[in-house]
């Protein structure tokens, strides 16, 4: 069963166009990146998938279920999301903030359940964080936080897991290590979807790839052949010869 | 930490009451104790109670740790109704009197809620500066009737200070009923509103409806914080401050900060209302103005010994 | 011919002394002056000046607690009364203008009455009309009956919420004049708020309320028990202007007072 089918999906913020018919399919198992420069609508690619932003035409099927009628508690079981902004005011510590990801299969009046702190103990040692289970969120270093939240993504135990940006702010160690966890994710049968800003990742793990430009026009497949630099130079406005791009 | 924590503002809360209803010039005179003090008990837990809790669920929802109860509005509100109900003849003790400072708290904050969805964007920065311009444009209202009306200008002075002085057993039951069930509905969604604290997007994304979760804990939040101000008029600083001395010992996650926060705001005000009446006798201090003398070193001292905890 | 001219001399010189200015910054300046007959005078009183009736027309100056010096130096005086309320900077500010400023010290007994209304008319050139209204005023006190043996115990109420006086006021001398004892007569202070408990254990025999109702000071708790309450005594017949004003009509109020404690009804 496909994890995410979105079919014509359009989108406009004032008159210019940002998503035109965009149509792909992601399966368990696929790891997927969202390539393309700055303004093209990565982001709100992401959030048209989730369902924060309410599209203008096309649809959007998660597990095989129209995302357009489902409250937000449903969503939440079959995607989890990974924000790029993870500012928190008061210092949780982290094994509370990857309960959070339980909000939506937990009831209302009883403290966590056992399910739950299973949940989420298994998200924080996917992650590799279960050292820091008890610290303060806000003494993390940015990495650390970022796989917190990934963790608190995990624990949603949703089939398809979007991450905006994971990498962005962090160190090359980092971003091995997170590329890596992702690609082990995806192993496992999750789909995952992320944007990324450095096509030389993607290297990394991901299967599939997405290349958003500017304007609408978008392609869709293997990574092997979007990561090209003839199809990659254009979409970044960069020479196919580039050091930039991968080789 | 959390059933060290728990003991501690038990015992907190224990001798606070024992310290209301045992002190007075009048030592243990059982017909002062059960006529006199022990409303006046009951009006201090229940007004300190629903402050605390307001304070900590304005401070969650808004993800702002300087919020008050009256952020909103909500007391300005309160006093301009006071102020219309002076003016009317309206007594204190009339159940009338409640109704409409109840009325206005609500109105004012609901005012802000509307002028800022007005402005277009609900963001808590917008709401927050609706607050401030509703309060400000109120309290200058009330300004320019208390110079006009001088007649009762000092009852109202009173009102806006603060005090237990005088409690009626209806306005007491109806608002110890409100401040309870505010408290057991808003604990009942503790999840969501941690979850809130990340911000209305991630909260959404965790499954909740951001819109309709902060439509609920605001109604909550000034239910009790109205409820509290028609039984005590505005006392300042418990509501700021509880959660935050509170937040010390128990955590931030609303499952114990709730519950924390509503009794540490209960203790803390009970002890500070039986100061102001038996320091000074025979003069009485506000309780306000004894929360904010004590309450503040108080926190700055737990403040300092926590810091050092962590390093 | 030289009867006229001399007449008429001193109408030339005497007219334009006569017309003073005066500026009264609290309302019981404003009666004493009236009393005095030199109501004529004054061409501004506070915000607050109620009476007699014709205070309605003259010029408003701003409040006894913060006076528009502006509006009081547009007026033009020749004396600015103030009180203890308005404050060094008051007097300051308009010394510094030029204008002249009686500031009266604040009436801390009742016999301090006496002194502002001499100090009034001195400033008003009517010494003779202050003496003999200080004769009348303190002929009203000398023809009271004389001070009782046993004192009614007294709790006067001056603002809602248990604000009273302790004996550092004309409040409580007034009331010890109409022969009662103010319950908090041996605190060495002015307005202050007292706890109910305290005013429980007191026990006054009689209360008088300036602000509030009879029925919301019932609705306090155990106050049916009070000595007061029992014997009838709950007092909210005084006029509060009158009474709360160190002036002229504080002296009626007094005789009412005592006739109101002590008479059977």
């Amino acid at each position: 069963m496909t994890a995410l089918k979105v079919s014509g999906l359009r989108f406009s913020y004032g008159d210019a166009p940002l998503i035109k018919d965009v149509s792909f399919e992601l399966r368990g198992g696929d790891f997927m990146c969202v390539l393309g420069p700055n303004g093209c609508g990565k982001s709100t690619l992401l959030k048209l998938l989730t369902g924060y932003i309410k599209a203008a035409a096309g649809s959007v099927q998660l597990g095989g279920e129209d995302s357009a009628g489902l409250a937000p508690a449903r969503l939440a079981r079959l995607a989890a999301y990974v924000p790029s902004e993870t500012a928190t005011p008061y210092d949780f510590s982290v094994r509370e903030t990857v309960l959070l990801g339980r909000t939506a299969r937990a009831g209302l009046w009883r403290g966590y359940s056992a399910a739950d702190g299973e949940a989420a103990d298994l998200a924080l040692e996917e992650t590799g964080i279960t050292r820091l289970a008890a610290r303060s969120i806000n003494t993390l270093s940015t990495g650390e936080r970022q796989l917190a939240f990934i963790a608190q993504a995990l624990a949603q135990e949703a089939r398809l897991l979007l991450l905006d940006e994971p990498t962005s702010h962090l160190d090359l160690k980092y971003k091995s290590q997170i590329m890596g966890l992702l690609a082990r994710l995806a192993g496992k049968g999750l789909a995952v979807a992320a944007v990324l800003h450095e096509p030389g990742l993607a290297r990394l793990g991901c299967n599939k790839a997405l290349l958003m430009e500017t304007g609408g026009a978008y392609s869709f497949g293997p990574v092997a052949e979007m990561l090209a630099p003839e199809k990659l130079g254009p979409v970044y406005g960069l020479p196919p010869d580039s050091p930039l791009l991968p080789k | 930490m959390k059933r060290s924590s728990a003991l501690y503002i038990t015992a907190a809360l224990a001798a606070a009451c024992l310290f209301s209803l045992a002190a007075g010039p009048a030592g243990l005179s059982y017909e002062i104790i059960w006529n006199l003090r022990l409303p006046r008990t009951l009006a201090a837990l229940t007004v300190g109670a629903g402050l605390g809790l307001a304070g900590a669920l304005f401070q969650g929802v808004l993800k702002n740790p300087l919020s008050d109860p009256y952020i909103l509005g909500t007391s300005a509100g309160a006093t301009a109704a006071a102020v219309f109900c002076f003016l009317g003849g309206i007594e204190r003790t009339s159940p009338l009197f409640f109704l409409a400072v109840f009325a206005g708290a609500f109105g004012a904050t609901f005012l802000s809620y509307w002028l800022a969805r007005l402005a277009g964007r609900l963001s808590d920065a917008a709401l927050v500066l609706a607050g401030v311009a509703v309060s400000a444009f109120l309290t200058a209202l009330v300004m320019l009737t208390l110079s006009a009306a001088r007649e009762r200008s000092f009852s109202l002075f009173y009102f806006v200070l603060g005090g237990l002085y005088q409690v009626d057993p209806g306005v007491l039951a109806v608002s110890a009923l409100i401040t309870g069930v505010c408290g057991a509905l808003a604990l009942a969604r503790w999840r969501a509103l941690d979850a809130m604290a990340l911000g209305a997007e991630n909260a959404y994304h965790l499954g909740l409806s951001p819109e309709r979760e902060r439509m609920l804990f605001f109604a909550l939040a000034c239910a009790a914080t109205s409820a509290a101000v028609a039984l005590g008029g505005t006392i300042g600083f418990v509501g700021l401050m509880t959660p935050h001395i509170v937040r010390l010992l128990t955590g931030p996650s609303a499952r114990t900060l709730l519950p924390a926060a509503a009794l540490g705001g209960a203790a803390l005000l009970t002890a500070a209302d039986a100061a102001g009446r038996t320091l000074f006798s025979p003069a009485e201090i506000p309780a306000g103005v004894v929360m904010a003398l004590a309450g503040a070193p108080f926190f700055m001292w737990l403040l300092w010994k926590s810091s050092r905890g962590k390093a | 011919m030289n009867k006229a001219v001399l007449f008429l001399l001193i109408l030339l010189v005497a007219v334009p002394a006569q017309a003073r200015r005066a500026v009264s910054l609290m309302p019981s300046y404003t009666e004493i002056i009236f009393e005095l007959g030199a109501g004529k005078e004054l061409a501004g009183v506070s915000n607050f000046c109620n009476w007699p009736p014709e205070t309605a027309k003259i010029e408003k100056a701003g409040d006894y607690l913060r006076p528009n010096i502006e509006k009081v130096y547009s007026l033009k005086p020749d004396v600015v009364f103030t009180g203890a309320w308005a404050g060094e900077s008051v007097v300051k500010q308009l010394a510094s203008l030029g204008v002249k400023v009686a500031a009266l010290p604040e009436e801390k007994r009742v016999a301090d009455v006496y002194s502002t209304i001499r100090l009034i008319a001195a400033q008003l050139e009517r010494k003779a009309g202050g003496e003999a209204l200080v004769r009348k005023l303190s002929g009203l006190l000398k023809a009271m009956p004389g001070r009782p043996g046993k004192p009614l115990k007294v709790y006067i109420e001056a603002d809602a919420g248990g604000w009273t006086t302790g004996s550092e006021s004309f409040l409580s001398d007034a009331v010890e004049h109409a022969g009662g004892a103010n319950v908090f007569g041996r605190e060495k202070r002015s307005y202050f708020q007292a706890t109910w408990e305290e005013v429980l254990l007191l026990d006054p025999e009689a209360v008088i309320l300036l602000e509030g109702t009879e029925r919301e000071f019932l609705a306090r708790p155990m106050a049916r028990d009070l000595a007061a309450v029992k014997a009838g005594r709950v007092i909210t017949t005084l006029n509060r202007d009158a009474f709360t004003r160190p002036g002229p009509r504080l002296f009626d109020e007094i005789s009412r007072l005592r006739k109101l404690l002590y008479e059977k009804k």
